[in-house]
């Protein structure tokens, strides 16, 4: 019974110190000590990912040695790839016209910044090392290097934030396919998304490119999103929907910012 | 040094778990250690642990390191009263339960298994570094009696 008493005391200046640490957060006072430790915890898990990436290379490597062709899965990568720089030279071409239109007009800024960033993923979520202190803000887009959709900025922390996937079962995004007048809804399904909501009378093959549609306020228009891999649904059916393969890619992202 | 070694690398692992093993190494790392090493030490690893996980992905922090330190707490009366390394093994596993149905409502058998073959790992490890028989808990420091 001593034994017992004498190590609840010894726990006792722990549990008072972590009760501090629940109520500092909550009156937020907490916030320049945890901005310097969250972002160089991102700095650390950075690092070790590669490390550990690295490591696993020759394994993966291995185990896919024999299992699928390579050259197909090229092939297929670059019908991709093509598809999606189609639809991004369109964006461009009409992001290249907004610019146009604000050099005529006197003292015109652009609306967007973007502030580069680097992202982390892991099972409970995604980050970025970018946050309030670089002026992100809640509902904040987020792409990749090549400008495809990455996510949207869910949390706002001091110097990190965190963000929707397109993937994750809360997301729901307006999306249409690029060149066509197809639209639907892209839906977070886990670890899959699913276009849904496609009037059976519209065109949807295999193939196409997903852009933002803007429709839902959430996301600007024109933003390449990823590909159809699949059609789902059958012809009776008043609508009908598919899987998409998303595209963003790589660990360097781009935030991009409403200026003041 | 005997004490900071496994300190560091502690401290590396709890960066690394997001990635590899979730809550595996962090709960079977802590219920080795409040087995082997004395109070002091363990409750300041408990509540680093609890704050990279919060801080790691943005959650309010304080609540993960108030929940270890309880856990610790647990496995040390635990100790007092059974000191068998099966029994480290069960309270391990315990937790690992706990931990699985608090943090994401599921169970997934292959991580619960995985926590006590750990647990035995670390243990062995930290009882290596320490000294063979129960290292720095039985050289002066065993509260227990």
């Amino acid at each position: 019974m001593t034994g017992s008493i004498s190590l609840v005391k010894q726990a006792a200046p722990w549990l008072a110190l972590a009760v501090l640490l629940v109520l500092l957060e909550r009156q937020a006072l907490a916030g320049p000590l945890r901005g310097g430790l969250e972002w160089q915890l991102f700095k650390v898990q950075q690092a070790t990912g590669q490390i550990g990436g690295n490591l696993l290379k020759p394994l993966i490597n291995w185990q896919n040695f024999g299992r699928m062709s390579g050259r197909l899965a090229d092939l297929e990568q670059r019908t991709k790839q093509l598809a999606v720089d189609y639809s991004r030279l369109a964006a461009v071409e009409a992001e290249n016209e907004r610019l146009k239109a604000l050099l005529v007009q006197p003292g015109g800024n652009p609306s967007q910044v973007m502030v580069a960033a680097g992202l982390l993923s892991g099972s409970r979520g995604t980050m970025v090392d970018k946050g309030r202190r670089e002026g992100v803000v809640e509902g904040a887009v987020v792409v990749d290097a090549q400008g495809v959709l990455v996510g949207r900025v869910r949390l706002v922390r001091e110097r990190v934030s965190l963000l929707e996937r397109p993937f994750e079962p809360a997301s729901r995004m307006a999306v249409k396919l690029a060149g066509l007048n197809t639209t639907g809804v892209l839906t977070g399904k886990g670890e899959t998304v699913v276009l849904e909501g496609v009037l059976q009378a519209e065109l949807l093959r295999d193939g196409d490119v997903v852009v933002t549609s803007g429709a839902d306020t959430l996301y600007p228009p024109e933003i390449v999103v990823g590909v159809v891999s699949q059609v789902l649904g059958e012809a009776a059916d008043l609508t009908k929907g598919a899987a998409v393969e998303l595209t963003a890619a790589g660990e360097a992202v781009r935030i991009l910012i409403e200026s003041q | 040094m005997k004490v900071w070694g496994p300190l560091l690398i502690w401290s590396l692992v709890i960066i690394l778990e997001e990635r590899w093993l979730p809550q595996v190494l962090i709960l079977s790392g802590l219920t080795a250690a409040a087995w082997v090493y004395p109070p002091r030490w363990v409750y300041p690893m408990a509540l680093w642990a609890g704050l990279v996980v919060d801080l790691t992905w943005g959650r309010s922090a304080g609540v993960s390191s108030l929940l270890l330190i309880l856990g610790v707490l647990g496995v040390q009366l635990i100790k007092s009263q059974f000191n068998q390394w099966w029994v480290m093994l069960i309270t391990a596993w315990t937790l690992s339960l706990g931990w699985q149905w608090w943090f994401s409502g599921q169970f997934d058998w292959g991580l619960w298994l995985l926590t006590g073959g750990l647990t035995y790992v670390w243990w062995g490890w930290f009882k290596a570094v320490t000294g063979s028989r129960g290292g720095v808990y039985l050289k002066g420091h065993n509260v227990v009696g």
